[in-house]
């Protein structure tokens, strides 16, 4: 759980990732990068769940998450954005 | 003939899915979207000369969708879609990579043409392991980068002889970055638009302090400014304004600017009269003579023919080289005075750059005072505006059978 400081941002989060070669060639048979699931939450928004994040090594991967306020009388389902990210067509 | 040159939107409309599909549009910045598909078409750990060649790749193709129009003239509300079947991947609301979009930033702007050709290059490419095309290989493009070649002979050894444009015309017109970065140290108008978009963008990030005094003195708390909005948007908090920086602002500025009151200054402009008056001479002076010399200084950022010139309402020698400019490239005589036939041309011309990329009322403040002074003229002068066919490129004769002149064209 983090925190984001009053312009929206989290301090970046460094995480265990494949080796480089794994994304260098195309026969490796590795996926190449670590995947990530982000939930955010604020109260009074809807919730975001963002699937398939990419982490590749030595690379800062930024997620962008934009809140939208929730309605005065939420129904249930409406309440998350849901976000997946396919892995590239290579 | 008249031809406008391609220019970059402010602005582009994807489909989520294949064309006639029913799935719904998302409108994203230009650049924005330049970074999605990056991110989304290739591995961030590549060499930098491969990012670069497909970086490239991608804003021509996208621009070549935009300018010919081949999604909006076959009756879609969009101008690309998501799908690689079509188009270039997409993926709503995923991640960017920092490298890439280092990379867009300093890249949006620039796309690669034949030379000789108008037109942004349909610039096809596909991952050359699974699929393979006529265009780039995404993996190969990475293989050529670790034998050490550099962006433009990637690009060549796929497409043939191109060019690469840089500052594409928006560049000119809206916003104009000065040339050379801006530091402490640094004074003038510039640092005036530095400093006032800093405060406006302030009002919604407050983390970045704000500027007491706008006085076009990069001193200190400017610096401490500039330093707090890299931060935020992820540009090396150096507090040095230079290209990548100073166009976050901008487009943060008109971000922000869209959703409020400062978006039509100007508007004492709005009853000007474009009628041909009579034949205008060397040293005429007057209104009409600052109309025509307003219209050529915007038409000189888009024709090489026209050298640039002062608005003073005064037809002097600079007017007259002006004209005469104006006139080689519309095929007229070279009088160097303005008859009925040279003012229509002028006008035809600066009004189809008008429609097309002027009148985005969150273009860059500097010009917003010209630009929505011309939002609203004449109708019946202004027949551009409803049609499509001016910023088309005019292509080549269809042939019964035929798919995509583009490609026919221009993949070699």
């Amino acid at each position: 759980m983090r925190l984001t400081d009053r312009s929206g941002k989290i301090e970046p989060i460094s995480l265990p990732v494949p080796d480089l070669s794994a994304s260098q060639s195309p026969d490796t048979g590795e996926i190449p990068f670590a995947i990530v699931t982000i939930h955010a939450r604020l109260r009074g928004y809807e919730q975001i769940t963002a699937e398939g994040i990419q982490v590749f090594p030595d690379t800062i991967t930024d997620q962008n998450l934009e809140m939208i306020p929730l309605s005065e009388l939420p129904s249930e389902w409406d309440r998350t954005e849901f976000f997946d990210t396919p892995p590239q067509n290579l | 003939m008249p031809t406008v040159l391609p220019y970059i939107p402010q602005r582009i409309t994807v489909h989520l899915g294949s064309p006639s599909s029913n799935a719904a549009n998302v409108t994203v910045p230009f650049v924005d979207y330049v970074k999605n598909v990056a991110s989304s078409e290739i591995y961030p750990t590549w060499d930098e000369s491969a990012l670069q060649a497909n970086i490239y790749a991608i804003v021509s193709y996208a621009l070549n969708r935009v300018y010919t129009e081949f999604y909006r003239s076959r009756g879609y509300d969009f101008d690309i879609t998501s799908s690689t079947a079509f188009d270039q991947a997409f993926v709503n609301g995923r991640s960017y990579f920092d490298n890439i979009s280092r990379l867009v930033d300093q890249l949006f702007n620039d796309y690669l043409r034949r030379p000789g050709f108008v037109e942004p290059l349909a610039a096809k490419f596909c991952n050359g392991t699974t699929v393979t095309c006529e265009g780039l290989s995404q993996w190969g493009s990475q293989n050529l980068a670790q034998q050490g070649y550099d962006s433009v002979q990637i690009l060549r050894s796929y497409y043939g002889n191109v060019e690469i444009v840089n500052n594409a015309p928006i560049r000119g017109i809206t916003s104009s970055y000065p040339g050379t970065p801006l530091r402490r140290g640094s004074s003038g108008p510039s640092v005036v638009v530095i400093q006032v978009e800093l405060n406006r963008i302030s009002q919604n990030y407050p983390a970045i302090p704000k500027l007491a005094t706008v006085d076009g003195i990069f001193g200190s708390r400017t610096e401490a400014a500039v330093r707090a909005f890299q931060q935020i948007f992820d540009l090396t908090p150096d507090g040095i304004v230079g290209q990548a920086t100073w166009y976050a602002l901008v487009r943060l500025y008109t971000a922000v600017t869209s959703l409020s009151e400062l978006r039509s200054a100007g508007q004492q402009f709005y009853s000007i009269n474009w009628e041909y008056p009579n034949s205008l001479y060397e040293g005429d002076t007057g209104d009409k003579i600052r109309h025509l010399q307003y219209m050529l200084s915007v038409l000189s950022a888009y024709i090489p023919s026209i050298p640039p010139l002062e608005v003073d309402g005064i037809f002097g020698p600079a007017t007259r080289s002006a004209v005469i400019g104006a006139q080689q490239w519309f095929g007229l005589p070279q009088t160097g005075s303005v008859d009925s036939a040279t003012w229509d041309e002028i006008y035809d011309q600066f009004s189809g750059i008008e429609t097309t990329s002027l009148r985005d009322p969150e273009v860059f403040p500097r010009t917003t005072a010209a630009v929505t002074a011309f939002a609203n003229q004449n109708p019946a002068r202004n027949r551009y505006s409803k049609s499509t066919t001016l910023i088309q490129f005019p292509g080549v004769d269809l042939q019964m059978g035929q798919q995509d002149p583009i490609r026919q064209e221009v993949i070699r």
